[in-house]
């Protein structure tokens, strides 16, 4: 058995009002993956912080190389070989490639202030060659796919001598193609003897480059697994929530009815970014929307939305053609949006859950002159959304920021529901969210369409395309490739659509 | 949770500290001063508060959408002549030398209207432009400044006739309070109603907090900023007016510093410089902070010109609590 190189011992975090960690044991081996698990709000980012230096640890103990090392800050944890690659990266967009490997630490021409370019870019091309990637360190970041940034970002850190590296949901915005890539990199680190904490929400993963796993719950250990290739994913998610799921992948009822379009698209066109997109949905469906990142699917929407402009196409609400120049239009003719990306366009996260909840339908709280806001009715509405929808808040003014992300999600869906509108247009509904709030926001979209909603429904997730879809357009670089019903479509015919192969 | 929005007071914290620091600062220049609690020393606050505190009180809605305006001062200084040249006055130069015997509405209107134009154009720049505000403002603030010059020749508008009904608006009287208080007053509570009960008030606060969610939610952004800066624009009409009145003529150097004079009250009444929050009732702590420790100074024996220090250390002082809040926050 490889030697130990990181051992967290009784590990243990206090933040007002929360036991985030209670006694975490964790272990790290030389050269191995060590995958940590968890719903959201487990304690993997507060047990990674505290590694990184972010967090100061309330109790415990931290050995490294078998001496015991206390870490203060970030610093302290670089020099002790400790690097992190989190979900947002950090390279400077503007700058070469060298210019971000070398950030901070500029070497200088002897005898002079002038930075030594040449040393800068003959040693950061010496370092991606040296690790075989087909990068050129004069290149700017910018324009570079996120996966070759985070390839980027990989190589920094390991240029400070890192030999534990911390990985948090490395793949939650890379393409298949970019994942294949980033796991290669991985196998290759670990055959230089590097270590890798590795944190995911996708259990698939954990089989293809896993070593052991640990599952978090609730700021506990649950187990470490150092068998993983004895453990099924349904064993996996019932240590997660300490509960069995049964038969988590059926939809009860199909409440479609096929005789009431809502929305058509007819060939809408954004030049280079999509074109000839016709899609329609009706009353009480739900339309998939698949695809790889980067295929469009975003850009349409947010076309369709009138949050980008298009070049051409047709857009149809209940039989009848409308234009859509801004979200405010959209809003209008009954279509809402629930963004991808929550925290920056769909909630206002320094205001309260009621704010939130009315943004987009003050106007019916209004008074007879149309301008002041009847608190006591807003105050009603959005108690009734909180109790609906199960959103766990400690009241309606708690301040979004401090809910967790399933909640927070709640919250944007409660937004729509308040403004009545009758098509909404989801856009990877479950990223981030722990199981059981997924779970929710299942049940939920099926009650909207038992109730005569219309929901599209984008998702990289093929289990959740499959499970929740009644029918499934599938997009490839900008254009629709396939359209498949619920009886037909397998996840082999969607990737072979989104492959385009 | 500490957070709760209910527990933080109406107020918010920031505000809070107003006014237990404007509290503090009457309770020691009333005992420091006997010249503090006359009757011609508060007339004289008030006052100077209402005029800056009627421009502070939009720029506390800029500054909640996350914008700033420093072209008030010279385009209330315009808003002045502009006023004072209509109702005929002894030496306004070029187009406005012809001007004259406008009735008094009509002439207030217009200086209103113009100055609202200036705001407008300040909007539109900051919105459709996309000219950073403070870039936007400061070209805007060149500009008004340059016209007020122009217009006036470089000199004081003086009247040629007392026109009383126009002399009442800066130095009339309600019972004991001043008129232009009242105004101050007024102004006060309808900008404070309108950001706290008004939908204006609610989509005001989640623009500054966040764009693009706001405009994801269906908000017209531009057109509730370029409302923003209209506004602004038509009280520093008003202020015009007001000072041109009470002084009973218009200079073309009015107005000079009350841009920083309003944005120092109203991030010491704890709006947030980055945009999100704030309230009206903290602005005008601000404002009376900035007017009672000038005017205790004065009673003091303490040189004008060591205000300008004062000032200073006041305005950095309200920035590190508010980052320091901010920082707290999370």
């Amino acid at each position: 058995m490889a030697e130990t190189i990181l051992e967290m011992k009784k590990i243990k975090k206090h933040f007002p009002g929360v036991l985030a960690l209670n006694e975490v044991d964790f272990d790290l081996r030389k050269g191995e993956v060590h995958v940590l698990i968890g719903e959201n709000g487990a304690g993997k980012s507060t047990l990674i912080k505290i590694l990184s230096g972010v967090y100061k640890v309330d109790g415990g103990e931290i050995f490294i190389d078998g001496k015991k090392r206390t870490i203060t800050c970030p610093n302290d944890a670089k020099t002790l070989g400790i690097g992190v690659i989190y979900q947002e990266l950090s390279l400077l967009p503007l700058l070469t490639v060298g210019e971000n490997l070398f950030l901070g630490q500029l070497p200088h021409k002897p005898h002079t202030f002038a930075v030594d370019w040449k040393r800068v870019y003959g040693e950061s091309q010496q370092f991606l060659d040296k690790l075989g990637l087909p990068i050129n360190s004069r290149e700017t970041v910018k324009g570079m796919g996120i996966g070759r940034q985070q390839m980027i970002e990989v190589v920094k850190v390991l240029a400070s001598n890192a030999r534990i590296i911390i990985m948090d949901e490395p793949t939650s915005s890379l393409s298949d193609r970019e994942i294949e890539r980033l796991f290669s990199m991985i196998q290759m680190l670990k055959g230089k003897g590097i270590s890798i904490i590795y944190i995911s929400h996708r259990l698939n993963e954990l089989w293809k480059i896993g070593d052991r796993v640990t599952v978090l719950k609730d700021g506990c250990l649950v187990k470490t697994i150092d068998d993983i290739d004895g453990i099924t994913s349904d064993e996996l998610v019932s240590l997660m929530v300490g509960r069995k799921f049964e038969d988590s992948f059926a939809r009860a009822d199909n409440y479609c009815d096929r005789n009431i379009e809502t929305l058509r698209v007819e060939n809408l066109t954004r030049d280079r970014v999509f074109e000839n997109i016709s899609l329609v949905a009706h009353k009480g469906e739900i339309v998939g929307i698949a695809g790889l990142v980067g295929a469009g699917r975003t850009e349409v929407v947010s076309a369709i939305f009138g949050v980008d402009r298009c070049d051409g196409g047709k857009v149809f609400v209940n039989g009848e053609q409308i234009a859509i120049k801004s979200p405010k239009d959209a809003i209008k003719y009954g279509i809402g949006l629930v963004p991808e990306d929550r925290k920056e366009k769909g909630l206002v996260l320094r205001m309260s859950v009621k704010d939130n909840v009315t943004l987009a339908s003050l106007e019916q709280f209004m008074d007879k002159l149309g301008l002041v806001v009847n608190f006591v009715q807003e105050r009603k509405k959005v108690q009734s959304f909180i109790d609906d929808l199960r959103i766990k808040t400690p009241g309606i003014n708690q301040v979004v920021v401090n809910l967790s992300g399933g909640n927070q999600q709640k919250v944007a869906i409660a937004k729509w529901l308040c403004s009545h509108v009758h098509i909404l247009i989801m856009d990877e509904p479950t990223r981030g969210i722990d199981v059981g709030a997924k779970e929710e926001v299942y049940q939920l979209m099926n009650e909207l369409v038992k109730n005569g909603a219309t929901i599209i429904m984008i998702s990289s997730e093929l289990p959740e395309i499959l499970r929740m879809s009644d029918r499934i357009y599938v997009l490839h670089e900008g254009k629709v490739t396939g359209e498949l019903s619920r009886a037909e479509a397998t996840e082999e015919k969607i990737m072979h659509l989104a492959w385009n192969s | 949770m500490e957070h709760n929005g209910k527990k933080r007071g109406r107020i918010g914290i920031g505000g809070l500290y107003a006014y237990f620091f404007l509290g503090a600062l009457i309770l020691i220049m009333i005992f420091a001063s006997d010249a503090f609690l006359t009757p011609y020393n508060l007339y004289n606050l008030l006052s100077t508060a209402a005029i800056k505190g009627i421009l502070a009180c939009g720029m506390t809605f800029i500054i909640i959408t996350g914008g700033i305006d420093i072209s008030v001062g010279s385009n209330l200084a315009f808003g002045g002549i502009l006023v004072a040249a209509l109702l005929g006055s002894t030496n306004a130069t070029g187009l406005f030398a012809h001007l004259g015997n406008v009735p008094v509405p009509l002439a207030m209107l217009i200086g209103v209207l113009a100055c609202s134009l200036i705001g407008f154009c300040n909007g539109f720049m900051v919105t459709k432009l996309r000219i950073p505000p403070f870039i936007a403002t400061m070209g805007m603030m060149q500009i008004t400044r340059g016209l007020s010059y122009i217009c006036s020749g470089g000199f004081a508008v003086t009247f040629k006739k007392d026109i009383p009904s126009f002399q009442w608006i800066g130095s009339g009287k309600i019972g004991a309070v001043p008129s232009i208080a009242i105004f101050f007053i007024v102004i006060a509570v309808i900008f404070g109603y309108i950001l706290k009960f008004t939908s204006y008030g609610r989509f005001l606060c989640a623009i500054g907090n966040n764009e693009v969610a706001s405009r994801f939610s269906g908000i017209n952004v531009n057109k509730i900023k370029m409302l923003a800066y209209t506004t602004l624009g038509t009280l520093a009409g008003l202020g015009g007016i007001i000072l041109t009145a009470r002084l009973n003529s218009a200079t073309p150097d009015a107005g000079m510093g009350y841009e920083l004079d309003c944005i120092t009250a109203v991030v010491i009444g704890g709006t947030s410089l980055s945009g999100g929050k704030g309230t009206i009732a903290g602005t005008v702590a601000g404002i009376f902070i900035m007017v009672v420790l000038a005017t205790s100074l004065n009673l003091l024996g303490v040189q004008s010109i060591y205000q300008y220090l004062s000032k200073g250390l006041i305005l950095l002082i309200a920035v590190l609590i508010d980052s320091y809040l901010n920082r707290r926050r999370g």
